[in-house]
């Protein structure tokens, strides 16, 4: 404690280890040492005092850190973890001290060791967490199939999959999938880890099922998007054409009879759902940027309008789009579109048509709503 | 008149301080004997420690990486698992808790770098500096009428580093150097970084 404090300032004193130390940590010496300090120094007894308001200000700041809470039952249970890692690496070592040299027991260690830490790297390089925290995927895995094929993609670049029953699953980065040997001939379940996209056959006999983190997502046939990060806050699903449900695995047993009587959501083509894993409430909105569904082209409409009521417009991109667009019927007749759409994306289409006749446009949930009060010029 | 006041003051914070500093002395002596006690194979000291600790390494690990819990439990659980295989080669650490933050902290970089391949982190500068420029003006100081809600926001509004250096500093109570070796910058760094970080919330913070 030979510095010269003559010289702080009120910062220089509440950024001090001494001072610091002094006030989180006490100690007789730090006691009679500022006690003394303060006595030969009263000029500066002013910076001192403003110095211990500014540290009880700092720690005010820093309460969201320190009222972090662990739950008593969250720290029972990562102990229990702890000690049963410790009792599996430990065994055989304690078995009979005698025989077992200390050499060899410092060899067993540096090899438990090295065990435990390749097994750890190992599952953090798939994504995954460490062994004892069985991750919902390998409980998947494991109650849904007894032989199991999983593929892996631990390259930088999505990959490509083809399944038994002709379906193919787009696996990016990091992520997993698991089936059956029986996959396609009893079932259509995989389980799934981190982001695929699957575009699935359609077999109204064998639904396909996918089961990714809590959720559960049942289909016809169809194309879609599920992502399911293992260490991510929400799993979301969207669906690019056809029908999905999603529900909640609440049981994570072999037993999906009770999915219908589950917590769940429909979804259509462009709508997506983003479960939150915290609070488990589904939450249902249209996807970023909506995609045509109608393949065909002679089928799908051609967008360009002339003097054309805005409500055929509108049931035109309902048709292409899967999408259900709210409007008041009555009030929008009148206004009529002169426009050639066919190249924009789907909320540039909206955007242009309300512009045009004076209308806004709203989402809820996966619904469009227009907002007009009508057409006066054409009106009048 | 008014300096015996303040007087009278200080002497009723230094007797308070001296009834925390017995139970501070004993504990410390304590902690040691558990440690020992550990490292002779003694897993109900082990056990005390790890309770002694987990709060503590839990809140740090969460502000290092708060979006996933698991994460930081995986992490804690190798720290705990790693000293139990490796206890009859340790030492005795001057401050424990230090040691296990330093572990906790390496244990979770480590995996990290292993599970972020792509992710390419910026300079320690650089981070910094993109926090420099926070200005004050993002708050309408009329409309935080609670002072513990404004300093909650200011701190929030510093960099991350910045930050951690302030927890470890005025909650963990680690001294520079140890904040230093856990921040792996060198002594004087880590105490610019929180002196510059206190100056910064001295500005704002109407005291």
């Amino acid at each position: 404690m030979q510095k010269d404090y003559k010289s702080f300032t009120i910062v220089d004193f509440a950024t001090d280890d001494a001072f610091l130390q002094h006030h989180l940590n006490p100690t007789r010496d730090s006691q009679s040492f500022w006690e003394n300090w303060l006595a030969r120094n009263p000029s500066q007894v002013e910076e001192w005092q403003q110095a211990q308001k500014l540290l009880e200000a700092v720690r005010l700041g820093l309460e969201d850190y320190t009222r972090t809470f662990l739950s008593k039952e969250a720290e029972e249970q990562l102990l229990n973890r702890i000690l049963n890692t410790n009792a599996l690496y430990s065994h055989g070592s304690t078995g009979s001290p005698a025989i077992v040299s200390a050499t060899w027991g410092k060899i067993f260690a540096v090899a438990a060791c090295l065990l435990i830490m390749l097994s750890i790297g190992a599952n953090y390089f798939y994504g995954k967490k460490t062994e004892d925290s069985r991750t919902i995927y390998n409980r998947h895995k494991a109650l849904l199939f007894s032989s199991v094929i999983e593929k892996a993609n631990t390259t930088s670049q999505v990959d490509s999959i083809k399944l038994p029953d002709g379906s193919t699953v787009l696996l990016y980065p990091g992520s997993l999938i698991s089936y059956s040997t029986e996959f396609g001939k009893t079932n259509r379940t995989v389980s799934i880890s981190g982001r695929t996209m699957l575009d699935v056959v359609k077999n109204p006999e064998k639904p396909f099922i996918v089961y990714a983190n809590e959720l559960v997502t049942r289909v016809l046939g169809t194309r879609f998007e599920v992502e399911a990060y293992e260490d991510s806050k929400d799993v979301v699903v969207k669906v690019l054409s056809g029908q999905v449900s999603v529900f909640k695995n609440g049981t994570l047993t072999t037993e999906h009879k009770s999915e219908a009587e589950q917590a769940g959501v429909v979804l259509k083509q462009n709508q997506q759902v983003k479960f939150s894993r915290q609070s488990e409430e589904f939450n249902k909105k249209l996807v970023d940027s909506p995609l045509p569904v109608i393949q065909n082209t002679s089928q799908a409409p051609s967008f360009t309008y002339e003097e054309t009521s805005v409500v055929s417009v509108f049931e035109d991109l309902e048709k292409a789009y899967g999408i259900d667009i709210i409007y008041t019927k009555s009030q929008l007749e009148t206004c009529q579109l002169t426009a050639s759409l066919s190249n924009e994306a789907f909320k540039d289409k909206l955007n242009i048509i309300c512009k045009s006749i004076g209308a806004t446009y709203e989402v809820v949930d996966a619904y469009i709503i227009i907002h007009s009060s009508g057409c006066k010029s054409l009106q009048s | 008149m008014a300096t015996g006041k303040k007087r009278y003051k200080f002497t009723f914070l230094f007797n308070h301080l001296q009834i925390v500093k017995i139970l501070n002395m004993s504990y410390k002596k304590e902690e040691m004997l558990l440690w020992e006690a550990f490292q002779s194979g003694d897993e109900e000291a082990y056990t005390q420690l790890y309770r002694l600790h987990v709060k503590v390494m839990y809140r740090y690990g969460m502000s290092l990486v708060s979006v996933s819990e698991a994460f930081v439990f995986d992490c804690i659980h190798d720290v705990f698992t790693e000293l139990w295989i490796k206890r009859e080669r340790l030492s005795v650490p001057d401050n424990i808790r230090y040691y296990l933050l330093k572990s906790l902290k390496v244990r979770i970089l480590h995996l990290l770098k292993r599970k972020e391949q792509v992710y390419v982190p910026l300079t320690e500068e650089d981070y910094d500096n993109l926090w420099d420029d926070s200005s004050d003006e993002i708050f309408r100081m009329d409309e935080l009428f609670n002072r513990q809600d404004l300093i909650n926001k200011l701190v929030a509004q510093l960099s991350p580093r910045q930050q951690e250096a302030l927890r470890l500093r005025y909650v963990e109570n680690m001294d520079y150097g140890e904040i230093a070796s856990m921040l792996s910058v060198n002594r004087q760094s880590a105490q610019n970084l929180v002196h510059r970080a206190v100056e910064k919330l001295r500005s704002w913070i109407p005291i």
